[in-house]
C-alpha cells in the first residue's frame, strides 16, 4: 500500500529522469512516449560542456553558498531557538513574534528594499551578498524553539544545581539533545537554499556567480527551449541533496532520543 | 571559563571561515576562465574595500551591457564584444545575459539601486517605459560619427527606429537590434495529406483560414490531438499582437492608448474578439490545454497553423522535427472588407542608460555590435541597418518577400508605459470568453472598465 | 535561604535569553525586518523603481478594497490554503505514523515521498505542464480509465484543484519529516506503559501521541499556513495564473503588479495586507494551540 503512494510521489520524477534521456522532439510527443525511442545521454553532456554556462562552475556556486548559508543558520537557529524556548525575560513572545513575522512576508515584497541594502554593503553580486540573507529562516528558529521546548526542565535545572553555566548547559546538554531537531533544519534549509531562484536572480549579475536554479531556468530561451537538457540540468541539481537526504535520514532514525533523568 | 572559550572559538571560527571564503571567492572568480570568451570577466565585488577597477594601472572603462539570451546569437555578440575589445583596449565590454522576460526587469533593478548599466537592449514593448520615465539617453550623434541626428536615423531604413521602439515623444533615444514582423505559417505537409493545394490554398481571408484550419485539425475521440491553429492562451502578449492585428484590420486604433479604449465602444471591437475567440468556442480548431507554446507546438507538428512568427523562426524550426521545407509563411489573412494591414510589427531597440558615466564609449558601442547585419542574418534575424545585403536576405530568410513586403503594412502595436498592464487586461478579456463561455459583449464591457481603470488611476 | 537566593538568581538567569537570541535579533532586523519595515513604508506611496516617490497616503489600500482582482486573488490563496492545509495534515501525519512502525523498505519509501521537496520547481513544473496537457498522461488515464474528459489547466474550475495537487505532492513529504521527527521523540518508555495498561491502537494514539506532539502540531500547522499562503512560483511557472484568473495568488499578483506593472506601491500595499492576514491567523493558531493544555 506504501509501495503505491511511494511510487506515485516518484512517477513524476521518473517520467522527468527518462525525459532527460530523450531527444528533444520526443519529450512532448503525442502519443505519449515513456521510454525514450532514441537514448540521447548526449543531453547531460551538454549541459556540463555548455559553451554559454559554466554548470560545473555554477555547482561549486551553490555548494559555497549552501554549506555557509546552512552552517550559519544552524547556529542562530539553535542559539535563538534555545533562548526563546527555555528562558523567560520580557518580551520574549513579542520578539518571537517578529521573527515569525519574518515568514509572512512574501520575498517579492521584500527584495529592492534588500537589494538596495546589499549594494550599499558592496555585497553585491558576491559569495556573502547570497549567503547572508540566505542563513536566516524564521522557520528554523521556530522549528529549534518548539524541539528544545519539550526537552523537560528538570534536567537544565538539575544541570544548573550541578554548577553548570548557561552556555556549559547548552552545548553539553541541548545540543546533544536536539540531534534530530538539528538534522531536521540542516535538512529543510539546505533544500531552500539549493533550489532558491528569486534571490539570486536579482543578486547576480555576472555569469560566474550564478547558482544552479539560476542556470537552469535561463535554459528557458524566447524562442526554443532544449527541454531535454533543461531537465537533465534538473535532474543533477536533486542528486546532491537525495544523497544528502537518504544520507541524514539513516542517521535520524538512529537518533532516537532516550529522556528521562537518571536520577 | 571552558565553556565561554568554546562559544567564542566556534564563533571565531566560524566568522573566519566566512572571511577567507570571500576572499577566496573574490579571487576565484577573476582567476575562472569561463567558456563564454573574454567578454565577461570579473565583474563580482566582494567585501567593502576589494574595489577592482579602482587604483589599477591599466584605468580601464567598462561598458556593462545586458540584453536577453537567444541561442546562437550570445556567441556572436560574445564574439562582437571580443573584437570591439581588440579595436579598443582601454574598453571593457561585459556581456549580461538574462531570460528575455526578465531582462527589463533586471534593468529597472539596476537603474533604482544605480547599479552597473551602460546600455541595454529591449523590445518596443518595454521600451516606451524606459523612455517616457526619463531614463534613458537621446541618440548621440557624434558617437556615430555623425554631425547630425538625421544622419544617424538614415543609417537605417526608414521608419525602422519608429518600429522597434526607439522613438517616443518626438524624441529618438535607441537605434534598431532586430525588425520582425509576425506572419502566418502553415504546414505544407498537412495541407498535402488533406488534399489541399500548397499553393493555391493558401488562405487570404479568416473565413478561409478557418475552413483550412478545419480541414487540418485531427481528434481522436473527442480530443483534438493537433490544432488548426494554436496560440500560446496563458501568455497574454501572444493574443494580445493577434487581436491587435485582427483589430487595426477592422479600422480601429490600437496603438494608442486613447485609440484602444475608444475602440472598445465600437462593433467592430467585438467582431474581431468574436473572429478570435471562435477559433477556440465555435470553429472547434483550437484546443488551448494541447500545449501551451506554438512556436514548440508548430515545430513538433501539433499544430497546422500559427500566427506569431517572425523571420527569425527558421532558424528555430532547425531544432524541431517538423522539416523547414513542410513549413511556409504566408501573408496574414485579412477581413474580406477589412483594411489591408498585416500582423504585427516589432522590435528590440539598443539604448543607453541615463546612470551611464561613459555615455559616447556605450555609444560606440552599441554602433559596433549593430554593425554586423550580415552576420546576424545568418541565423534568420532580420536587421534594418542599410548595410545589408538583400542577397544574403533572400538566401537565409526564405520567403523574405512575405516579411519583408509585409513590413511596411504591418500593425503598429501598442506604444504605452502601462503595456503590461493592458496587455493582461486584454488577455484577461479573451481568455473569460474561452476558459468561462463568456459572452464577447459582456468580455469587451469588462474589458472597457479595466482599461479605464488602468489609464486613470 | 535557598529558595530565596534561587528566585533572585533564577530571574537574573534568564536574561541570558538575551543573550542567546541576540545573533540572530541582529541579522534578522538587518536583513529581514529592515527591508519589511521599508516595504510597507513604500505602500503608502507611488514608485515606479526609478522616478520619485509620490506619497499618496491611504490611496492604495482604498483602490485595493474595491479591487476585483485583489479580491479575486485573496479568495483564491484562501480557498488555496486551507485546503491544501487539510490535505496535507492528515497525509503527512499519516505517512510519519507508518513510518515509525518497522517496514521493509524504510528508507527508500521515506526518500521516494520526500523526493518532491527537494526537486527545483523550474524543471519539475515542465513534467507536470506535460502531464496535465490534452493529451498528456494524466488526461490519458483519466479518459482511458475513468472514461471522463478532465481539462486540468483550462478549466477555471479545475485548475484550482490541479494546483492543489501539485502543491501538496510537492509539500507532504516536508511535514512528513516534521512529524516524524516529532514522533521519534516521543520516549518508547510512554508507550511501554500504556501497552502494559492494556491500551490498544487509537487509545495510545490519542491519549499519547498527540498530546506528546502538541509542539509539533504547533509547528506544523502554523508552518504550512504560511508557506502555502506564499505559493508563487508553482502558480508562475505552470499557469501565469490563469485560466480567468483562477490560480492567481496574492503572491504572484504582488509579483505582476511590482515587477510587470511597475506599481510597487500599490504591490506594497498588498503585502501588506497579506502580512496583516497572515499575522492574524499566526496568533490565533498560537492561541488556541497554547489554550489546548
Amino acid at each position: 500500500m506504501l509501495i503505491i503512494i511511494g511510487l506515485i510521489f516518484i512517477f513524476p520524477i521518473i517520467w522527468m529522469v527518462l525525459s532527460s534521456l530523450k531527444l528533444n522532439k520526443d519529450v512532448l510527443a503525442i502519443p505519449i512516449k515513456f521510454l525514450p525511442p532514441t537514448w540521447n545521454f548526449k543531453s547531460y553532456y551538454n549541459v556540463f560542456t555548455s559553451q554559454g554556462y559554466d554548470f560545473p562552475r555554477y555547482f561549486l556556486n551553490s555548494v559555497i553558498v549552501a554549506i555557509f548559508a546552512v552552517l550559519i543558520n544552524v547556529f542562530l537557529s539553535t542559539i535563538a531557538g534555545y533562548g526563546f524556548a527555555k528562558y523567560k525575560f520580557k518580551g520574549n513572545s513579542f520578539l518571537f513574534i517578529v521573527i515569525l513575522s519574518t515568514m509572512m512576508i512574501p520575498f517579492q515584497s521584500i527584495i529592492i528594499p534588500l537589494f538596495v541594502l546589499i549594494k550599499k554593503m558592496g555585497l553585491a553580486n558576491s559569495y556573502l551578498g547570497l549567503i547572508l540573507p540566505e542563513s536566516l529562516s524564521g522557520f528554523c528558529i521556530f522549528l529549534m524553539r518548539q524541539f528544545i521546548k519539550s526537552i523537560p526542565d528538570e534536567v537544565i535545572e538539575s544541570a544548573r544545581v550541578d554548577g553548570a553555566s548557561e552556555f556549559r548547559i547548552f552545548f553539553s546538554i541541548i545540543i546533544p539533545m536536539s540531534k534530530l531537531a538539528i538534522i531536521s533544519i540542516i535538512i529543510f534549509h539546505l533544500q531552500w537554499v539549493w533550489n532558491l531562484l528569486i534571490w539570486p536572480l536579482i543578486v547576480i549579475t555576472s555569469p560566474e556567480m550564478r547558482t544552479v536554479p539560476l542556470g537552469i531556468s535561463l535554459f528557458s530561451g524566447v524562442y526554443f527551449t532544449p527541454y531535454p537538457e533543461q531537465l537533465a540540468a534538473g535532474v543533477s541539481a536533486i542528486a546532491p541533496i537525495l544523497l544528502l537526504y537518504i544520507f541524514l535520514s539513516r542517521y535520524f532514525q538512529t537518533s532516537i532520543n532516550i529522556t528521562g533523568l537518571k536520577e | 571559563m571552558k565553556k565561554l572559550i568554546t562559544l567564542s572559538t566556534v564563533l571565531i571560527l566560524v566568522v573566519t571561515l566566512i572571511i577567507t571564503f570571500s576572499i577566496v571567492g573574490c579571487k576565484a572568480t577573476t582567476a575562472t576562465a569561463t567558456t563564454a570568451g573574454a567578454a565577461t570577466t570579473a565583474g563580482a565585488v566582494t567585501t567593502a574595500g576589494a574595489a577592482t577597477t579602482a587604483g589599477v594601472a591599466t584605468q580601464k572603462i567598462k561598458i556593462t551591457y545586458v540584453r536577453w539570451t537567444q541561442p546562437p546569437y550570445d556567441d556572436m555578440y560574445l564574439k562582437f564584444a571580443k573584437d570591439f575589445m581588440a579595436k579598443n583596449p582601454n574598453i571593457e565590454v561585459e556581456i549580461l545575459f538574462y531570460p528575455d522576460p526578465d531582462a527589463p526587469g533586471k534593468v529597472k533593478t539596476a537603474m533604482s539601486s544605480g547599479g552597473a548599466l551602460d546600455c541595454f537592449s529591449v523590445n518596443n514593448f518595454e521600451s516606451s517605459w524606459f523612455m517616457a520615465n526619463n531614463t534613458v539617453e537621446e541618440i548621440m550623434p557624434s558617437a556615430f560619427g555623425k554631425q547630425s541626428l538625421q544622419e544617424v536615423i538614415d543609417m537605417w531604413e526608414p521608419g525602422s527606429l519608429k518600429v522597434t521602439g526607439g522613438f517616443y515623444n518626438d524624441k529618438y533615444y535607441g537605434i534598431p537590434e532586430e525588425e520582425a514582423n509576425y506572419s502566418a505559417w502553415i504546414n505544407t505537409a498537412y495541407m498535402k495529406e488533406v488534399g489541399l493545394d500548397p499553393v493555391k490554398d493558401i488562405p487570404t481571408t479568416w473565413d478561409e483560414f478557418v475552413n483550412v484550419a478545419k480541414k487540418m485539425t485531427v481528434k481522436k475521440g473527442g480530443t483534438i490531438t493537433r490544432d488548426g491553429f494554436a496560440t500560446n492562451l496563458k501568455a497574454s502578449v501572444f493574443p494580445f499582437l493577434i487581436l491587435s492585428a485582427l483589430m487595426e484590420q477592422k479600422g480601429l486604433d490600437w496603438s494608442t492608448e486613447q485609440g484602444l479604449l475608444s475602440s472598445l465602444d465600437k462593433p467592430e471591437a467585438i467582431e474581431a474578439l468574436k473572429t478570435f475567440t471562435g477559433w477556440a468556442t465555435t470553429d472547434g480548431i483550437w484546443d488551448p490545454g494541447l500545449f501551451d507554446d506554438e512556436r514548440e507546438g508548430f515545430g513538433n507538428g501539433k499544430t497546422a497553423t500559427f500566427l506569431t512568427g517572425g523571420s527569425w523562426y527558421w532558424g528555430v524550426l532547425k531544432q524541431y522535427s517538423v522539416k523547414n521545407e513542410d513549413v511556409m509563411p504566408f501573408k496574414y489573412p485579412r477581413f474580406k472588407d477589412g483594411k489591408d494591414i498585416g500582423g504585427v510589427g516589432y522590435g528590440y531597440t539598443s539604448m543607453v542608460a541615463k546612470q551611464s558615466k561613459n555615455k559616447e564609449w556605450a555609444w560606440k558601442w552599441l554602433d559596433y555590435m549593430s554593425s554586423f547585419p550580415n552576420v546576424i542574418i545568418t541565423g534568420g534575424l532580420y536587421q534594418p541597418r542599410k548595410t545589408l545585403d538583400p542577397a544574403l536576405v533572400k538566401q537565409y530568410v526564405p520567403n523574405s518577400d512575405v516579411f519583408v513586403n509585409e513590413l511596411p503594412k504591418a500593425t503598429v502595436a501598442l506604444t504605452s508605459t502601462k503595456f503590461n498592464e493592458i496587455k493582461d487586461a486584454v488577455g484577461a478579456a479573451i481568455d473569460r470568453v474561452i476558459t468561462k463561455g463568456m459572452s464577447n459583449e459582456d468580455s469587451i464591457k469588462q474589458l472597457k472598465i479595466d482599461v479605464t481603470q488602468i489609464l486613470t488611476k | 535561604m535557598k529558595r530565596k537566593k534561587n528566585s533572585y538568581y533564577y530571574n537574573k538567569l534568564q536574561n541570558y535569553g538575551y543573550i542567546f537570541i541576540a545573533p540572530a535579533i541582529i541579522m534578522f532586523f538587518i536583513f529581514l525586518i529592515y527591508p519589511m519595515i521599508y516595504s510597507f513604508y513604500l505602500s503608502f506611496f507611488d514608485w515606479n523603481l526609478v522616478g520619485p516617490k509620490i506619497f499618496v497616503g491611504f490611496k492604495n489600500f482604498i483602490n485595493l478594497l474595491s479591487d476585483g482582482r485583489f479580491l479575486n486573488s485573496y479568495k483564491v490563496t484562501i480557498y488555496f490554503t486551507f485546503l491544501s492545509l487539510l490535505i496535507i495534515m492528515i497525509l503527512s501525519f499519516f505517512l510519519a505514523l507508518s513510518f515509525t512502525a518497522n517496514i521493509r523498505f524504510k528508507n527508500i519509501l521515506q526518500s521516494m515521498v520526500f523526493l518532491p521537496v527537494i526537486c527545483t520547481m523550474v524543471a519539475i513544473a515542465i513534467v507536470w505542464k506535460f502531464m496535465f496537457q490534452s493529451t498528456g498522461l494524466l488526461s490519458y488515464i483519466s479518459s482511458i480509465i475513468f472514461h471522463v474528459k478532465i481539462p486540468w489547466l483550462t478549466s477555471y474550475t479545475v485548475a484550482p484543484y490541479s494546483m492543489i495537487f501539485v502543491y501538496v505532492w510537492k509539500a507532504v513529504g516536508y511535514y512528513m519529516v516534521i512529524f516524524l521527527a516529532g514522533l521519534l521523540n516521543i520516549p518508547e518508555v510512554y508507550y511501554e506503559a500504556a501497552e502494559i495498561d492494556g491500551a490498544g491502537f487509537w487509545s495510545k494514539l490519542i491519549y499519547i501521541t498527540i498530546p506528546q506532539l502538541k509542539n509539533t502540531i504547533i509547528l506544523a500547522f502554523t508552518s504550512c499556513v504560511i508557506f502555502t499562503f506564499s505559493a508563487f512560483e508553482q502558480q508562475y511557472v505552470m499557469t501565469g495564473g490563469g485560466p480567468s484568473r483562477s490560480t492567481e495568488v496574492l503572491g504572484l499578483l504582488i509579483y505582476k503588479e511590482a515587477f510587470e506593472y511597475n506599481k510597487f506601491g500599490y504591490g506594497s500595499a498588498i503585502s501588506v495586507m497579506f502580512f496583516i492576514t497572515l499575522l492574524f491567523f499566526s496568533i490565533i493558531q498560537l492561541r488556541i494551540f497554547k489554550s489546548e493544555t
